[in-house]
């Protein structure tokens, strides 16, 4: 946690222990006060010690996490789950575009790298569109890496709609 | 994003309403002028009633629209008019001097500034944990998309994979933010757990000052609230850190059952006791341990047990008809049984899961990078608290908690059947947190039982 500090953040950090050695004494001297048992105050110190010591780095992480999520447009922030892992959100998008949402389709995905994320994510993104566990039963198909004619269904029309990604929709 | 924000505000509101109204009831308060005294304990009891009440709807078929939920919230908005109620529960603060309530205050000031922090981050952060947006936040998709349990999605081979035995606690109560934004903003619905997160620190202090001195009550809070696993969870958006947060103040409830033998905290046990359940799994264990040391610390100390009883089976309303739905729909998960779990045969044949399942456990535990000093100062505060006459018994009460909710744990990764490294890395700096929070939530009690001393003659509310 420390060694990943700058120099700055450190000195900051490393002043700030004055504080709460500070803070802490005046707790013991409250507590004292209050009650006659040294066990009380010293605890009553150590809580306040061990909150107070990486509170500047804590409130800096929130404040750096709130810029950084700030800097997200909000179509970015829509695909960020599914962002960046190994298939294209894009595509997944085109999909959602092309299938009716009261359909069904078949999820047809290569066990490949990324073939979980996918999965997971089309099931969310699609919906209302059903995932459905066979091709017979579905209207639609949607394939990564591999190509759904293979699958042997009747298909009216297949169309690419990213990389290695398609759609089909089943002939009835 | 405006717009979806007072949708969020307008929800919580909602849940702020029906808490307050149910409150009244349990004792919590009696005339309005009571009611900020115990305003977090009452918004946390909405949340928990208003998600149990809204996953029983979506069992009975409705929908979670708007009007359903502000039915709901109405309704148990509208308890607050009954003329009944279980009694007093939470006796004035504890009296401090003026130099004690500044430090205090500045304390809450600081804790108050970092939750700040933490809310700027929520609102604008996406979900990005796998769990958040492949499972509990697409539950929640899936039910405002089709309008309710879709047995097309919630009981369908082809969606087995989300775990569709999982309570509906976080769905349902995304679903119901969902509705009140008038769209998915997957986005700002992060910040449902910012509220919850405000809202148990608060409950924690209201429910805590009568006991407390605000000399340690304060720090204590500050400690537990920017935690940094806490932190990190917030922006999980996962079902642990709400069950984390219900079971502590669910134990905390129990507690203050046994030490007063006040029925409104019995209530107060059930219906967090409740939410706990209905919001994860792991949480069935977690509140069973809950009830079985209370009901055995009040056999001890001859407190009435029935209250502990009833309160049980409130809870159980919570969780029984989803399991009930889950069992009628065939969806219970292909995992080991019970009975071989407790065979010691087979756990004898797999020993060597212990060691990791330990180490791994503990390293979490007492990983300060997420933790701070939670644990090593709860085990201090308890060590110095099982030698004094007055914490004793609190300190073997929440000995025995947090060291049954451990074993649970240890116990599952030991009959588990994953490949137990990988098991433990992904998933124990999770599973500790609610022994965590527990932890952190009775460290400022155990320290107050060392500093309890006879009655002072001068009132240091004059000081």
């Amino acid at each position: 946690m420390i060694v990943a500090l700058g120099g700055f953040a450190l000195a900051v950090l490393l002043a700030w222990q004055v504080v709460v050695v500070g803070a802490a004494l005046l707790v013991w001297r409250l507590a004292r006060r209050e009650a006659p048992s040294r066990a009380f105050a010293f605890l009553a110190a150590a809580i306040l010690a061990a909150g107070l010591a990486t509170f500047p780095l804590q409130l800096a992480r929130a404040a750096k996490g709130a810029r950084d999520a700030r800097r997200i447009g909000p179509r970015a922030a829509e695909l960020f789950g599914g962002a960046g892992r190994s298939f294209s959100v894009n595509s997944v998008e085109r999909a959602r575009q092309a299938i009716p949402p009261d359909a069904t389709y078949f999820l047809d995905v290569a066990p490949r790298q990324g073939g979980s994320a996918m999965r997971f994510w089309t099931r969310g993104w699609l919906l209302p569109r059903i995932a459905v566990d066979s091709p017979e039963e579905a209207d639609w198909i949607v394939s990564w890496r591999e190509d759904p004619r293979r699958l042997g269904i009747p298909l009216a029309e297949v169309r690419m709609v990213g990389p290695r990604t398609w759609v089909a929709r089943v002939q009835r | 994003m405006t717009r979806d924000g007072l949708g969020l505000l307008a929800a919580n509101a909602c849940f702020l309403a029906a808490g307050a109204g149910l409150s009244r009831p349990l004792g919590l308060w009696r005339s309005p002028h009571e009611l900020p005294a115990v305003l977090a304990v009452a918004y946390v009891a909405g949340v928990a009633a208003v998600g149990i009440g809204a996953t029983l709807l979506l069992l009975a078929g409705l929908a979670l629209t708007v009007w359903q939920v502000l039915l709901l919230c109405a309704l148990l908005a509208a308890a607050g008019f009954l003329p009944v109620s279980l009694g007093a529960s939470l006796d004035a603060p504890l009296p401090s001097t003026r130099s004690v309530r500044r430090l205090a205050a500045a304390v809450a000031a600081l804790l108050g500034i970092y939750l700040l922090g933490l809310l700027a981050r929520s609102w604008y952060e996406p979900l990005f944990h796998w769990d958040a947006w492949a499972m509990w936040t697409l539950k929640a998709r899936a039910i405002v998309l089709l309008d309710g349990l879709d047995l097309r999605v919630f009981a369908a081979d082809a969606y087995r994979s989300l775990h569709l035995d999982y309570p509906l606690f976080v769905p349902a109560l995304e679903a119901i933010d969902f509705r009140f934004m008038g769209r998915i903003d997957t986005r700002v619905v992060d910040a449902q757990f910012w509220f919850l997160f405000v809202g148990f620190l608060g409950a924690a202090a209201q429910l805590l000052r009568d006991r407390v001195q605000a000399v340690v009550l304060w720090p204590a809070l500050l400690l537990l609230g920017i935690a940094p696993s806490l932190a990190i969870q917030l922006r999980w958006s996962i079902a642990d850190f709400p069950l984390a947060l219900f079971f502590g103040l669910a134990g905390l409830a129990g507690w203050r059952y046994l030490e007063s033998g006040r029925a409104p905290f019995a209530a107060l046990l059930a219906l967090f006791g409740g939410a706990a359940w209905a919001t994860k799994r792991e949480g069935l264990a977690f509140v069973v341990l809950l009830y079985v040391v209370l009901l055995v610390f009040a056999l001890v100390r001859r407190a009435p047990v029935v209250p502990l009883v009833l309160a049980g089976a409130a809870s159980l309303v919570a969780i029984l008809p989803w399991r009930i739905w889950v069992r009628a729909h065939d969806l219970e998960p292909a995992e080991l049984p019970l009975g071989k779990a407790v065979n010691p045969s087979y756990l004898l044949d797999r020993t060597d899961r212990v060691g990791p399942a330990l180490s791994g456990l503990a390293e979490q535990a007492f990983k300060p990078g997420w933790w701070l000093a939670v644990l090593p100062l709860f085990l201090v505060a308890t060590a110095l608290a099982l030698r004094s006459r007055n914490g004793r018994p609190l300190g073997i009460f929440v000995l025995c908690l947090v060291g049954l909710m451990f074993a649970s744990l240890l116990w599952a990764y030991w009959g588990d059947r994953p490949e137990i490294d990988q098991h433990v890395a992904h998933t124990a700096r999770r599973v500790v947190t609610s022994a965590l929070v527990v932890s952190g939530l009775f460290l400022p009690l155990l320290a107050a039982q060392l500093g309890r001393h006879e009655p002072q003659s001068r009132d240091l509310s004059k000081e």
